[in-house]
């Protein structure tokens, strides 16, 4: 069962009871050779710094090794690629709403792929559609209606849609939770 | 009496007119693209497979670039998944058309995470309907 979901969830969208607004929750464990300190803060800054098209709903990535509400996910930063969990790609978390990845820490896009990564944890969707030229040139651009400012479009993208935020919601492996008097209440 | 057959037979042949194809390649393998859009593992993982089918298959070609009238295979959207009896089910959607014709046939399907080549098969078989049952102009080969 190894890249089974194991407990079942992946993120929380914890929901402030008085002001209404969303936070969502990525606890990451990382580990690997490559998970250096800095590193760790270039992506997880990247991740919350995210405009999100909500001024209602933020990105909170924390790097933890222990699970909150229940919830952990595992990155692995080292060098090289995973072909048994991403095939080809090398680099993936093992399912959108999953919670185990990889990232090449030997990659330039490293400090890219990790922010892109993690947000896949909370089940976001990528939003490219995959080309191929005459020339046997592949390419990515955005899909429609999104464009490389859009991290799930563009790895170095710095913005979100609220509509891709739903996506996150609706993720079967995140749970969901209220946030009251200063106590979390998770379902 | 055998003329009379041979004569009913190509009246029919002329009434129905030559069998269409979408890709009358006398034979030769259809040339098929597949493209995918999510980087996550089991995106990844089914998309290889999928790749390693038509790149053994004699009724088709697996190419790198894109020609005139190609068989394009599109998974277009990361593959879902939900736990079923304690393991991970892939659900996915395809879609088959031909390079510069409209038509797109959707199909989706599924299977275990850790079986993905029968989701590979799946598509495999949709790619060959897909490719056997679009109109095709009729008349000459053309060259590619």
């Amino acid at each position: 069962l190894g890249g089974v979901d194991q407990d079942g969830h992946d993120a929380l969208w914890v929901k402030d009871k008085a002001t209404g607004t969303v936070t969502i929750v990525i606890p990451v464990q990382f580990n690997g050779s490559g998970a250096t300190p800095d590193r760790i803060q270039q992506i997880i800054s990247r991740d919350n710094s995210i405009s999100t098209g909500d001024s209602n709903i933020k990105i909170q990535v924390i790097s933890t090794d222990k699970p909150i509400n229940g919830v952990l996910n595992k990155m692995n930063v080292s060098p090289g690629n995973d072909a048994k969990m991403c095939g080809g790609a090398g680099e993936c978390v093992n399912h959108v709403g999953g919670n185990t990845g990889h990232i090449d820490s030997d990659s330039t896009g490293v400090n890219d792929a990790g922010p892109h990564e993690n947000l896949h944890f909370a089940g976001l969707k990528d939003k490219y559609d995959e080309k191929i030229d005459k020339d046997g040139n592949r390419s990515t651009p955005p899909s429609a209606g999104y464009d490389e400012t859009n991290i799930m479009s563009s790895r170095p993208g710095t913005t979100l849609k609220a509509a891709q935020l739903q996506e996150a919601n609706r993720n079967a492996s995140t749970k969901h939770c209220t946030t009251s008097d200063g106590k979390t209440t998770c379902n | 009496m055998q003329l009379v057959i041979l004569a009913s037979l190509l009246m029919m042949f002329a009434l129905q007119g030559p069998v269409k194809r979408p890709f009358d390649l006398l034979g030769r393998p259809i040339p098929v693209a597949v493209l995918c859009n999510g980087d996550d593992g089991l995106t990844s993982r089914l998309c290889d497979q999928v790749k390693e089918i038509f790149s053994k298959s004699r009724d088709f070609t697996l190419e790198v670039a894109n020609k005139p009238r190609i068989l394009i295979v599109r998974i277009p959207t990361n593959v879902e998944w939900k736990k079923v009896d304690g393991r991970a089910k892939a659900l996915y959607r395809v879609e088959f058309s031909v390079k510069d014709e409209h038509d797109v046939r959707t199909s989706a399907g599924s299977c275990r995470e850790d079986d993905l080549k029968s989701c590979a098969a799946k598509i495999f078989v949709g790619a060959r309907n897909r490719a056997g049952i679009t109109i095709a102009v009729p008349g000459p080969h053309r060259q590619q």
